[in-house]
């Protein structure tokens, strides 16, 4: 289902970003990483407006700490659907969906949800490594393979 | 037509929903039939009317199932937005529409419905243009405006998106040559569908897109336009990120229009967001449009650092890489070989600084005229070797020095004895402790150790804790994270911020190292700079001139505050002692050397060097048998640099008559050719042996007792021979010393040598003050010259006067002297000489543990005459214990009475005592044998 999926740190450099797919003239790497970049504007704007409504509503700090992580979609192009997931440590994870393909467009929001949930796991686990250092780009290649399988498994 | 708005809406909602999932579902699954008519080819691509109206022609085709996907979608959209503004909700169908604009586009292709190519495209663009003018028209208030400008900046650039599509498709892009037939035909096509606008004074959009695909020139305009609005609405709402990507593709634009330097401006604006945030790929592709651009320019300095840059991104393809290095040598050798002034860049472009280190020189410090050496690490970040013309370091002066650096203690660091030696070494070390104190500099340095340390890597406070109820018990146990509010910092945002204009350092006195090849990764350079001030010294910036061109700076040394000190090493000149062990003997001759070291600087020939002497110290060369004098002139040879003469000397001091012990102080004197002042050098002296006498008395004869011994520190034996000792006037002494004397030997381990005379005289004549000299021949003994020490003295006031007799006697009734009974201790003292002192006063001091003095201990007598008897105290004494008992000692004195003339109240009758020899204690060594206090028969005098 996803074509891109990026994990972005708290300074907004990209720790990952991998994508599947047959790359063409206007479909490639390079162009999801555009959109993956863009959609950080999108984010940012969307936990701004979040964090405000909370300390507007300071009575309710439960909600603060339900806050969903899964932040929607974020934004949309003709061709791709773009979503954000943001952890309690601000590590934003972005996964782009493409509309074109049969699978991409009939995708729900739901299941969004869980592979981003998913997402997040993977990478919990792959910065348990204790040779990882917290703030560098991921390398692992375990993480890797995983995450092509999570944009696969679920095409 | 109830009014409920509200509730209509969310059946045209549920509407939408369905027929999208239907047609998702056709993909996947059979479709039914009533979906075939949305496969009909589409023919029309009106404007969607944003009116409250019911759009009566769309809903007839609807019902005639003649409507097309695109008039389904309009009518649905229409009806829609209707809702919504009879709702007063236009931020709504703001952000509706890009969703329907999206799910149309997909479901187009989904369904497959034939459409002339560009129709979607145009359908699309006057879609979001006409919601845009609803937003427009409608939202009176502030906030309803606010509402929708965040909705109309994803609008603005879709439209924007789809009029590139559109020109594309049409050849209305600057690049573009003119348009085709089929092209111009097209546009007809495409004016065609969109139908006539409706009957309206304004001009809508549908007249504003034909008139765009009209020309070049007004699609430009229309397009620059709609850009410029979607850059600055997202500006304005924030989203800057979709502003630079506007931003290159106006970018790109631009550059087709042929207007570079504009392009350039949003490139360069770009590119330094996604260097910041670390978006390599980006940057990288950036920079390959930028380079593209410069070549466009002909701005061959961009061209070829760019070129750099870009063989040196490791997110590039190696060809890629190769290609631009190929080019940048290429644009090095064509374009800049003209060029008088090099191309300066940031070295951490292709580059990277691991580590830089001040190499030690043989010496421990850096000396004038002599190469200083640092050693570079650099990793090349180059696809392939590249040659670098020079590597440098500019320096900086750290501090000035006004004088040279020449210590006056290292200039005569003469260990002459040990006791100066130590004294002269500790100035000098504490000079050097806060040299180094003040010079805060270092010598080397590992980039990355700058770098701040990640606050990621901190451990943990983790502690655990166990809460207790009121009742002791156990309420729970936790694991507590302490949170210590960290000072909130600045992080240091030049990491951030890309040095403007690299600005080259003065490069006048630097490390260099010239023409070697850099190969990919790591490499190591040394860099060397002949010394030639004084000073400390800083290390500035790094450049690294690549093929003589492209010079490379790098300020990332000069916050490391690395650097070095450079001294001159002056002319050194000693005077050493050949074995420094040894105490200097005054009275012997000593081998002693001249050392003269050149330090940095060479010395000419016919140098010579003046020694002066104090009075009675005298040298000579050791060499040659010449006489000692207290002058000598020494020529010392021409030598290189960092060589060492020596001229041996030889030494003598002549030893002064002194009694006492006492370390003898010379000055040598030396003046040098280079140096402005003279150098003293003191020297000490120690005597090789003291000479010590005492007067002893028996009755009226007198003796001489004469000791030697050394003190020299150091281990040193002498061989005396012919002891004499001399008298003036008529005095005469007779030798009681034995005849073989001439093996007598003084050492300083405390080894003394003893000599007895008599003094002949008369005893009954008064003698006068009389002088001696001691005089002995000494040799050490391994030497065969003997010289003469001596010693003279003077003996005053040596005639005995009085003799002291002193004679216990029991007492009364009894025949022995016990303990503990009172007993006579009969006094006697004979007037022996003629004296002026008559008046005498005796004093009995006698042990308080043996002797208990009954009565008076002390008294006033005078001696007029000269009896034989003289005169006689007896005093009551009292032993305190048995045994053989000391006599009471007796003290006699000068009495002198109270000057009764004078009329000073305060003056006191004084004593005065005698010298050793003028009373003689004849009882002095007496014992008297006291019986226990038992009642016995007999008494027994022991004397």
């Amino acid at each position: 289902m996803a074509v891109c999926v990026a994990v972005i740190g708290k300074d907004n450099s990209p720790l990952y970003i991998g994508g599947i797919g047959n790359d063409t003239s206007t479909d490639n790497e390079l162009s999801r990483q555009w959109l993956v970049h863009t959609a950080l504007d999108a984010l940012e704007e969307r936990l701004s407006t979040t964090n405000t409504s909370n300390t507007n509503s300071s009575a309710n700090t439960a909600r603060t700490d339900l806050r969903d992580l899964y932040l929607g979609l974020l934004y949309s192009t003709d061709t791709h659907k773009i979503y954000g997931y943001v952890t309690n440590t601000r590590i934003k994870l972005v996964l782009v969906t493409s509309s074109t393909s049969p699978s991409g467009s009939n995708i729900r929001d739901a299941e969004v949800r869980t592979a981003l949930r998913r997402l997040h796991a993977l990478y919990a686990d792959a910065i348990c490594n204790p040779f990882h250092l917290p703030g560098d780009q991921i390398t692992s290649q375990k993480f890797d393979k995983q995450v092509k399988s999570l944009m696969l498994n679920n095409v | 037509m109830l009014g409920l708005y509200e509730e209509a809406l969310v059946q045209y909602d549920e509407l939408d929903a369905l027929f999208s999932q239907f047609v998702l579902n056709s993909n996947v699954a059979e479709s039914p039939k009533w979906l075939e008519t949305f496969r009909q080819p589409i023919t029309c691509w009106q404007a969607v009317r944003l009116t409250s109206l019911v759009p009566q022609n769309l809903r007839e085709l609807i019902i005639k199932k003649k409507a097309s996907l695109l008039d389904f979608r309009s009518y649905l959209f229409q009806r829609q937005s209707a809702m919504l503004l009879l709702t007063f909700k236009p931020w709504e169908i703001a952000s509706r529409c890009l969703t329907t604009v999206h799910n149309t586009l997909v479901e187009l292709s989904l369904l497959n419905a034939h459409a002339v190519e560009g129709a979607a495209a145009c359908w699309a663009h006057l879609a979001c243009a006409e919601t845009l003018r609803a937003c427009e028209r409608i939202s009176s208030t502030n906030s309803a405006l606010e509402a929708c400008t965040n909705m109309n900046a994803p609008l603005l650039h879709n439209a924007k998106d789809k009029l590139h599509e559109l020109g594309k498709l049409c050849g209305l892009l600057p690049c573009s040559s003119e348009p085709t037939s089929e092209q111009l035909h097209l546009v007809v096509m495409l004016s065609a569908g969109m139908g006539d606008s409706e009957p309206n004074n304004q001009q809508s959009s549908t007249d504003r897109l034909k008139e765009a695909l009209c020309s070049k020139k007004s699609f430009q305009q229309y397009y620059l336009e709609l850009a410029e609005l979607a850059m600055g609405t997202y500006k304005h709402i924030g989203r800057l990120r979709f502003a630079r990507t506007i931003g290159r593709d106006l970018a790109a634009f631009y550059s087709e229009l042929g207007e570079t330097s504009k392009a350039v401006v949003f490139l360069m604006d770009a590119l330094r967001s996604y260097e910041e945030q670390g978006w390599k790929d980006l940057a990288a592709q950036t920079r390959l449009e930028l380079i593209a651009a410069a070549k466009k320019m002909n701005d061959v300095d961009r061209y070829a650092k760019l070129s750099a840059r870009i063989a040196s991104t490791a997110e590039l393809e190696i060809l890629v890489r190769n290609f631009y290095f190929e080019e940048m040598l290429k644009t090095i050798k064509e374009d800049l070989a003209e060029k008088q002034e090099s191309v300066l860049t940031e070295l951490s472009d292709c580059f990277k600084l691991v580590s830089a280190e001040l190499l030690p020189s043989e010496r421990d410090v850096y000396i004038t005229d002599n190469k200083v050496q640092c050693r570079l690490v650099i990793d090349s970040h180059m696809p392939k070797d590249v040659l670098c013309t020079r590597a440098a370091i500019s320096v900086e002066m750290f501090q000035d020095k006004q004088t040279e650096k020449r210590t006056p203690v290292k200039n005569y660091k003469t260990d002459l004895t040990v006791n100066v030696g130590t004294q002269a070494n500790s100035p000098r070390k504490s000079v050097d402790t806060t040299e180094s104190e003040s010079n805060t500099l270092i010598t080397s340095i590992r980039l990355d150790d700058l770098k701040p340390k990640n606050p990621l890597l901190n451990p943990m406070n983790i502690t655990s804790k166990l809460h207790y109820k009121e009742d002791k018990t156990l309420q729970k146990a936790t694991v507590e994270c302490q949170n210590p509010k960290l000072p909130l910092r600045r992080t240091d945002s030049t990491k951030y911020r890309k040095p403007s204009a690299t600005v080259r350092n003065n490069y006048e006195t630097c490390f260099e190292c010239k023409t070697f090849t850099i190969h990919p990764g790591l490499n190591t350079v040394v860099v060397e700079y002949i010394a030639q001030k004084c000073g400390t010294f800083k290390l500035g910036q790094v450049s690294l001139l690549i093929e003589g061109k492209l010079e490379f700076l790098s300020n990332a040394l000069i916050a490391g505050k690395m650097g070095y000190e450079v001294e001159t090493q002056a002319i050194s000149v000693y005077l050493n002692k050949v074995e420094p062990k040894k105490d200097l003997v005054s009275g012997l001759e000593h081998d002693m050397e001249l050392v003269v070291t050149s330090g940095s600087s060479r010395i000419e020939d016919n140098a010579t060097i003046l020694l002066k002497t104090s009075t009675g110290l005298n040298i000579r060369f050791a060499k040659d048998q010449c006489p000692m004098s207290r002058e000598i002139a020494i020529p010392i040879q021409a030598i290189e640099p960092f060589q060492t003469t020596k001229i041996p000397l030889r030494l003598f001091a002549s030893l002064q008559p002194k009694r006492e012990k006492s370390i003898e102080l010379h000055t040598v004197w030396l003046t040098c050719p280079w140096w402005e002042t003279i150098t003293e050098v003191p020297l000490h002296f120690s005597p090789p042996m003291i000479a010590s006498w005492r007067l002893l008395t028996s009755n009226t004869r007198k003796f001489i007792h004469v000791t030697l011994k050394s003190s020299v520190a150091h281990f040193i034996q002498f061989i005396l021979t012919e002891p004499k000792l001399e008298c003036d006037g008529n005095n005469t002494v007779s030798d009681l010393n034995p005849k073989n004397s001439g093996d007598m030997i003084v050492a300083s381990d405390s080894t003394t040598a003893s000599l007895m005379w008599e003094l002949l005289k008369d005893p009954l004549v008064k003698a006068g003050p009389m002088k001696a000299t001691f005089t002995v021949q000494y040799r050490p003994v391994k030497e065969d010259i003997s010289r003469t020490f001596s010693c003279p003295f003077d003996i005053q006031d040596y005639t005995t006067l009085f003799v002291i007799r002193t004679k216990l006697e029991p007492g009364k009734g009894s025949d022995f002297c016990r303990a503990s009974q009172v007993c006579c201790l009969q006094l006697n003292v004979q007037r022996v000489n003629e004296t002026e002192h008559t008046s005498l006063m005796y004093e009995v001091l006698a042990d308080q543990t043996m002797w208990a003095v009954l009565g008076r201990t002390a008294g006033v007598i005078t001696m007029e005459t000269s009896t034989a008897e003289g005169q006689c105290v007896s005093l009551d004494v009292m032993p305190l214990g048995a045994g053989y008992l000391p006599l009471p000692a007796v003290r006699l004195s000068k009495y002198i009475a109270r000057d009764t003339s004078a009329r000073d109240t305060s003056a006191h009758p004084r004593l005065e005592p005698f010298s050793p020899g003028q009373v003689y204690h004849a009882g002095k060594a007496k014992q008297v044998h006291v019986l226990a206090p038992a009642p016995k028969e007999h008494l027994d005098i022991t004397v």
